[in-house]
């Protein structure tokens, strides 16, 4: 299992797109939590987000934890980068891109990585 | 907390820490070499860039950032602290200021300001001998242990938390860990609220102080452990907590970390609280009065318990709305160093009595009045340093503003050791006017109060900072507004004096209740000297003169019978109440004294609010009203109605 796709399965795809902040976080939030109503595994596609702030990372993290508890996978259709990339090592949540270890740093940089375990 | 109230909050601390930034500055400018000086205004810079980014304010935030980054140099001893560096941040504090409020400014006047600083900080740095100054922590490297998480509605407020991290890392090298251990699944999380929470690892030289000035802002409502180990240096040992402090610090939260800690309060619930306790006092003034008319000894001592405590609380609310003066003055600083520059003067100013307290309300009011006055004495009152030394005087021209509590008023007074009222100029303005007829025959002080006419001024010159002849009426108004009184005497050659009487409250009066008529009036018990008794005898010798002879002085007097046209017949047996207004001492003849009285003062509908010689209204215990003299303005109204008579007693 990867933490983006690589060649993987067809899962259903949530396309999150523009500025993800305090506005317009419910929107986000409705989303994710209809797919994870579901019950099954699903990838976030975050290339058309052009922003961030700390609900949307706290969110994901939410959507994660949510995940592991029904045992089912979350993946990112691509690996942060740009101002997500920079939010997140802002926020604390990815210190060293390099630590493959770090099993929040392979979801969103995409180490191979089992997912869903928080 | 709303994203409102949270930024009015940082608008708030954010004028506090402008006023902290231009008092270091004005003191910087007589005392260059001040190391902790130079280290408070950095830190102040510093912690307005990463809060102002914290809110939103990010323009605030840039602009300041060229600021601070200029007193780091000066921190670090690449730049010397000029007077022309000093003057340069003033002049950049004013746009800080605009950019803190959101209001709308050039984006040109800033670049113009960084422009002019970027000139200073490189000149400075290239011809000046610059001092080491360094933030007076030695090099001694402390890490430091920090696990904090926020209030749940910090997001919501409009607080953000990201610049609070990058403000972390400018302290030292830092590793920041988020911790989401809190963080619910999607079923149970509000997405707006944060459950985030931090671990951080940081090495810095800064004091422990730096690091509690990142979470300002957060301070009241977040959770905050802190610990520290320092790093071997011998040399300098680090700044920190003792064992049990620190103790405190590892197992409580945030509040914990204060011993002075208050609780912000916005004035708007203080008024709301005065008004309470205003509403609270008539009652216990009708309580009292059923009481009195009852045989019942339980209801008469409940009552008497409850007047006892209802005094004490208003005393206790009144007491939270004073605020010392300081607050005040320290804004005419900066003036009294912008009057210097565009008038070419030396000016120094000098405060007196900075603790006395007087009501928020009125200290609020107050500022306009006094800026006006201080500009009038820079401007009109202080010579050119030339003129000083040719006069004798030393070239350094002073302006002393002082406050002191006389009974239930404050006295503020602004003293200028200048030149003094030009008593020729001011009749020969006031004849070329028409305020007064040629050859009037004026006291000293009569003279004095027509500079408070309206459109009056001797300036020969219009400047920007006064002589538009608009102002010195406005500031009479103002101050009698706050039923305060305002006096100018001018010495002969020692300067001028403009002495401001204000009560110390505009909520609580403590008054006297008094009977004309069928209607009763409360006097502020301020401004009443002695009571006496009008025999018939005496009232009808004096018929025609209202002269009385008190111990030796003729007072005049004013039957408030006649004033307010009470149909009933007076008493036999009337009173006088004696008041001073200003130097005046006059009385004001009464049917009855009927006692003191705690008077909640309740302003006048917009209809009655040209009666002049009301100050306001109150609700007696029985619910009827009674007026509030307005003693000064009631003077002023014989006088001008009868001005023989007031004046033959002077």
């Amino acid at each position: 299992m990867t933490g983006y796709p690589m060649g993987a399965e067809a899962w259903p795809i949530v396309k999150l797109s523009g500025v993800i902040d305090i506005r317009s976080i419910d929107d986000a939030f409705t989303r994710l939590k209809q797919v994870a109503a579901e019950g099954a595994s699903f990838e976030i596609d975050l290339t058309g987000v052009v922003d961030i702030d700390l609900n949307f990372l706290q969110l994901i993290e939410s959507a994660r934890r949510s995940a592991a508890e029904a045992g089912v996978e979350i993946r990112l259709s691509q690996p942060a980068e740009g101002l997500i990339l920079e939010t997140l090592q802002r926020g604390g949540f990815i210190n060293s891109p390099a630590d493959p270890e770090n099993e929040r740093t392979s979801f969103w940089l995409g180490q191979p990585q089992l997912q869903g375990q928080i | 907390m709303s994203a409102d109230e949270g930024i009015e909050i940082f608008r708030v601390e954010s004028q506090e820490l402008l006023e902290q930034i231009e008092q270091g500055l004005l003191d910087l400018a007589h005392n260059p070499g001040d190391k902790e000086l130079v280290a408070m205004v950095f830190r102040a810079l510093h912690t307005l860039k990463g809060s102002g980014a914290m809110f939103g304010f990010d323009a605030l935030a840039a602009f300041t950032h060229h600021c601070e980054t200029a007193f780091d140099r000066v921190r670090k001893g690449d730049v010397p602290a000029t007077k022309e560096l000093v003057t340069a941040v003033l002049n950049a504090m004013d746009h800080m200021r605009a950019l803190a409020e959101r209001r709308i400014v050039a984006a040109a006047e800033g670049e113009q300001l960084l422009a002019a600083l970027e000139r200073v900080v490189g000149s400075a740095a290239g011809g000046g001998t610059a001092v080491p100054v360094s933030a007076g922590n030695g090099t001694a490297l402390t890490d430091w242990h920090l696990r904090f998480t926020l209030a749940s509605d910090v997001l919501v407020n409009g607080t953000r938390p990201l610049p609070m991290l990058d403000e972390l890392r400018a302290l030292g090298p830092c590793r920041i860990t988020v911790i989401t251990d809190n963080i619910p699944p999607l079923d149970g999380l509000v997405p707006t609220e944060c459950h985030l929470g931090w671990d951080v690892m940081l090495t810095t030289d800064q004091p422990r102080s730096a690091i509690e000035d990142v979470f300002m802002f957060v301070m009241d409502d977040m959770t905050l452990e802190m610990t520290s180990q320092a790093q071997p240096d011998p040399a300098a040992p680090p700044e920190g907590p003792s064992p049990a402090a620190e103790l405190a610090m590892a197992s409580g939260d945030a509040k914990t970390l204060r011993p002075d800690a208050s609780v912000r309060v916005p004035a708007t619930r203080l008024d709301e609280l005065m008004d309470r306790v205003g509403e609270l006092v008539i009652a216990q003034s009708r309580l009292k009065q059923i009481a009195g008319a009852s045989i019942d000894m339980n209801l008469r001592s409940v009552a008497e318990e409850i007047e006892h405590l209802a005094s004490e609380l208003r005393d206790s609310m009144m007491s939270v709305r004073m605020v010392p003066v300081v607050q005040l003055f320290g804004r005419f600083r900066r003036l009294i160093h912008d009057l210097a520059r565009d008038t070419g003067k030396e000016i120094e100013l000098v405060t007196e009595g900075e603790s006395t307290e007087l009501d928020k309300t009125v200290i609020e009011r107050l500022a306009d009045p006094l800026v006006h006055l201080i500009r009038n004495a820079a401007d009109h009152g202080l010579e050119t340093a030339q003129e000083r030394r040719a006069a004798g005087k030393p070239a350094l021209g002073r302006i002393t503003l002082s406050a002191r509590q006389a009974g239930a008023e404050v006295v503020i007074t602004v003293r200028d050791d200048g030149r003094g009222v030009n008593r020729e100029r001011v009749r020969a303005k006031a004849e070329e006017n028409g305020l007064i007829v040629p050859g009037t025959v004026l006291s000293d002080q009569e003279l004095m109060q027509l500079v408070f006419q309206p459109g009056f001024s001797t300036a020969a010159t219009v400047t920007n900072l006064s002589g538009r002849g608009v102002g010195m009426d406005v500031v009479k108004r103002t101050i009698e507004g706050l039923r305060g009184t305002l006096e100018l005497s001018s010495p002969p050659g020692e300067g001028s004096v403009v002495a401001l009487r204000i009560p110390l409250t505009l909520a609580i009066i403590d008054g006297l209740l008094v009977r004309v008529g069928a209607a009763r009036y409360v006097i502020p018990l301020s401004a009443v000297e002695e009571c006496l008794e009008l025999s018939a005898e005496q009232d009808h010798r004096s018929a025609g003169r209202s002269l009385l002879t008190i111990r030796g002085q003729l007072v005049p007097f004013i039957r408030l019978h006649d004033m307010f046209k009470t149909a009933m017949k007076p008493d036999l047996y009337q009173k006088i109440v004696v008041i001073s207004s200003g130097a005046d001492r006059v009385g004001l003849v009464v049917d009855q004294i009927l006692g003191d009285h705690q008077t909640v003062i309740k302003p006048l509908s917009p209809f009655h609010a040209e009666l002049g010689t009301f100050s306001g209204a109150t609700i007696l215990g029985d619910g009827s009203v009674a007026l509030i003299l307005d003693v000064g303005a009631l003077v002023a109204a014989e006088a001008q109605h009868n001005p023989a008579q007031l004046r033959a007693a002077s």
